[in-house]
């Protein structure tokens, strides 16, 4: 078994009589989760490979690298790259992956399917998932624009792969989406019954024209649809006033991305960020801004957890939460070509704890489930402990959270 | 075999003698010991207890933490971690421990051995050890004060654990050594050959005393003797006029240490040192001064190899070669109990392209061995690099250096 500061459910049949037991079994599923995302899984590639999903396998999620997502026995999302030095192990039993912990069967599990629908063309001949990413809440993922302009200036953020993925051809068959080509996607999905959200979100443009182009899109969007539900992410305006411009666009929800809440380290993890846009303070003081537009709990940030001490992290969650902005985080995962290359994201007990405590700031400031998965896309990372703590589950499994349907 | 981003050439015996060979073997172990910090090593603590010294094992440098140093079998020395998931092993066969890297029988080991007047007792009844440690290279290291002031005003270095460590009563017998306790063992040292080097350090004093504190230390010593060769770690004082005080009370090398190159990650990492000391720049500042006073390649600083990413911290150790300064490295080893605490250091081949290209900055500005010893603590690690490149070594084998002896 392996070492384990915190003790985690190992696969031993529970008959849970309460929801609290229950949700202690879902909580050692989250645990390891992060366990698998630090130690990795080891596997036989040939006899897994049939179960990857091709459409998952070519997201720009999936980084083109070994297992796809998958779903651990009770619901719990989890992914993880090969390892021949861990205590995990995949093997197929009655045709079924099987996940194992140091000889202990914990259970099956399930890889993510992609939507068909991404397989779809265009009018202009590409494919749906050229333009956007379908999710397994049920909602969209556009990246604008596969290419960020602070690259040029040599101000790229230090964790950040944008640029380094922008040169995979394969992964990014349009660099800059047209807004017409975003609509029809939009369109295709939603008459799918999968565009219940609409995040769009992209590297820095020059002249910093996202405003002009989030708000084409949207219009685009509305020359068949009324009313849409989504999210911008968007960088900190130079202009405050024109943050209420996506709020008139008809996005429902903004995010701005801060990444990192120790001014210092947001400093010398995002120069571009600090020296483009008023540096930290105005990032925060578009936030604390947007609340006034978008309502609590409808302003997003992220931060990648892992850059900056846990204590710092969890100081900028609940400052951000008492101004009523969901700071959202994901775990640093240190990509190649970038200058943070060669770090390792720090353990699972750390982003564990993170986990924990956020999830906590969260309910503390009456945020809700949906508000969780509306913002960008740390949101999921969280938002599955956070459901289990509002005991948002059905006997001992976590069923996969879907937006509501818009139509 | 382990996976190989390093890439290492497995041992091969050199029949004819190819110092370019030889130079090969004894770089792959360099990187066979930073795989070791990284992945840890298996093995049986019973039967590997009896190889390791109980001294070693209480040692601070050890953080009472699995196996003490190490020698590889051409001479590196390496540490590591015990895992159970890892390709390296350790077996004892025909009464000594062999590493493996899985099933490739990679040579002996040994383990290192204090000095036997580290078991001494000083005429108050301390231990030698209490008061300080005796290097492999025959010098003897002395941590004045096991606290550092600046936890009173939270304001300690994130990763530094000084202050954990000085609540640990067994380990810090004596949490202020007084300059004649520091003469005494001094003393014993050198009647012992082994006070070649004297090394000074601590944490921050109140009120920065520091300064009265070395120069009443090395009064003491040259009570008995002439001239002493070391070097007085301090941080960088707010007037740099006195630090002509360190050399004429015969320190003859010097060591501020930056920690962290980066100065927006400098501020974050080491607030105490950014708000007390006038701040990153103010630090760099006494390094150049000092080099009038002490000569190039006698003035020391270090960085904390994995806190900044590495084209910083090779741009520090640059910058600061170029003015005469070595800039020494040691690898980010996460604390418990420190904000860093749950971190993981980067991966062996960050830390051997920083230890590739910082030895090679280091030949480049003229350093010599003995000036890369005669600094910080950290010096050991990128030491043996140097020695390596150098050709410091005879056959395949890198032996033990040691400071020319004094008397």
């Amino acid at each position: 078994m392996v070492i384990v500061a915190d003790e985690i459910y190992t696969g031993i049949e529970i008959e849970a009589s309460s929801k609290d037991e229950v949700k202690k079994i879902l909580f050692d599923e989250a645990k390891l989760s992060v366990k698998l995302t630090e130690k990795g899984i080891s596997y036989n590639a040939d006899e897994i490979k049939r179960f990857l999903d091709p459409i998952e396998l070519k997201s720009g999620f999936n980084r083109g690298q070994g297992l796809t997502g998958f779903s651990l026995p009770h619901g719990y999302n989890a992914r993880g790259q090969f390892s021949r030095w861990t205590p995990y192990s995949l093997l197929v039993e009655d045709n079924q992956p099987v996940l194992y912990d140091d000889g202990t069967r914990i259970g099956e599990i399930i890889f993510n399917k992609g939507n068909p629908v991404s397989e779809q063309l265009l009018s202009t001949g590409e494919r749906v998932r050229d333009i956007t990413n379908i999710s397994a809440q049920g909602g969209l993922h556009v990246m604008y624009s596969n290419e960020c302009s602070l690259k040029d200036l040599g101000e790229d953020c230090l964790y950040c792969a944008f640029n380094e993925r922008a040169k995979d051809g394969a992964l990014n068959k349009v660099l800059l989406k047209s807004p017409r080509q975003v609509a029809e996607a939009y369109d295709i999905a939603r008459r799918a019954g999968v565009a219940n959200h609409f995040r769009i979100t992209g590297g820095f443009v020059p002249e910093r024209r996202e405003l002009e182009y989030y708000l084409d899109v949207a219009d685009a969007i509305k020359e068949k649809y009324s009313t849409f539900y989504g999210c911008a992410v968007v960088g900190a305006p130079a202009d405050l006033s024109v943050l209420s411009k996506y709020k008139e666009a008809g996005f429902a929800n903004i995010s701005t991305n801060i990444e990192v809440w120790d001014r210092n380290i947001f400093a010398a993890m995002c120069p571009g960020k600090e020296k483009r846009n008023g540096g930290w303070q105005h990032w925060v003081d578009a936030l604390e801004y947007s609340v006034e537009l978008f309502g609590k709990g409808n302003v997003h940030s992220a931060i990648v957890a892992g850059l900056e001490p846990l204590e710092s992290t969890l100081e900028g969650i609940d400052y951000l939460a008492s101004k009523g902005v969901v700071c959202h985080f994901s775990a640093f995962r240190p990509e190649k070509g970038t200058p943070l290359e060669g770090y390792r994201s720090p353990d699972a007990e750390w982003h564990w704890e993170l986990l924990d405590k956020a999830t906590d700031i969260f309910h503390r400031h009456g945020f809700t489930t949906l508000q969780m998965y509306s913002g960008n896309a740390s949101g999921p990372h969280s938002a599955q402990v956070f459901q289990i703590k509002a005991g948002e589950f059905e006997g001992n499994q976590l069923t996969q959270w879907k937006f509501p349907s818009l139509d | 075999m382990a996976i190989a981003e390093l890439e290492q050439t497995k041992t091969v015996h050199v029949a004819t003698y190819d110092k370019e060979a030889a130079k090969q073997v004894l770089i792959n172990e360099v990187k066979l010991g930073l795989l070791l910090a990284e992945k840890g090593i298996n093995y049986n603590p019973d039967e590997i207890r009896g190889f390791q010294d109980d001294y070693e094992q209480s040692s601070a440098y050890n953080r009472q933490r699995g196996l003490t140093g190490i020698s590889l079998p051409h001479g590196v020395t390496a540490r590591g971690g015990f895992n159970r998931f890892t390709p390296y092993s350790l077996v004892v066969e025909e009464g000594q421990p062999v590493l493996y890297d899985e099933e490739s029988r990679l040579g002996e080991i040994s383990f290192h051995h204090a000095h036997p007047v580290t078991k001494e007792l000083l005429s108050d009844g301390e231990k030698f050890r209490h008061v300080a440690n005796v290097s492999q290279e025959g010098g003897i290291s002395v941590a004045y004060s096991n606290e550092c002031s600046l936890k009173d005003k939270g304001e300690d270095c994130l990763f530094c654990s000084i202050n954990e460590r000085a609540k640990d009563g067994a380990l810090n017998k004596v949490l202020i050594k007084s300059p004649k306790q520091v003469a005494e063992a001094y003393h014993l040292a050198r009647q012992a050959g082994v006070g070649n080097h004297f090394r000074i350090t601590g944490g921050f004093v109140p009120e920065r005393r520091e300064q009265e504190y070395y120069l009443d230390v090395a009064d003491a010593i040259r009570e008995r003797y002439n001239s002493f060769y070391g070097v007085g770690i301090i941080g960088a004082p707010s007037e740099f006029s006195v630090l002509h005080k360190y050399k004429e009370a015969g320190f003859t090398n010097i060591s501020h240490n930056l920690e962290v190159w980066d100065r927006n990650l400098f501020a974050a990492i080491c607030p105490g040192k950014e708000k007390r000391n006038g701040g990153w720049q103010h630090w760099v500042d006494s390094l150049e001064y000092a080099v009038d006073i002490f000569g190039k390649g006698n003035v020391h600083t270090n960085v904390v190899g994995g806190l900044a990413p590495l084209e910083s911290t090779l741009e520090g150790i640059e910058y600061l070669a170029s003015k005469g300064i070595i800039c020494h490295f040691s690898a980010f080893r996460p604390e418990k109990g420190t904000p860093l605490a749950g971190y993981r250091s980067p991966e062996a081949a960050w830390h051997w392209e920083l230890l590739d290209k910082g030895t090679e900055i280091f030949r480049r500005y003229g350093f010599n061995t003995l000036q890369l010893y005669s600094g910080p603590a950290s010096a050991p690690h990128h030491g043996q690099v140097f020695q390596i490149k150098y050709g410091e070594f005879e056959g395949d084998r890198l032996a033990q250096w040691k400071f020319p002896s004094l008397d």
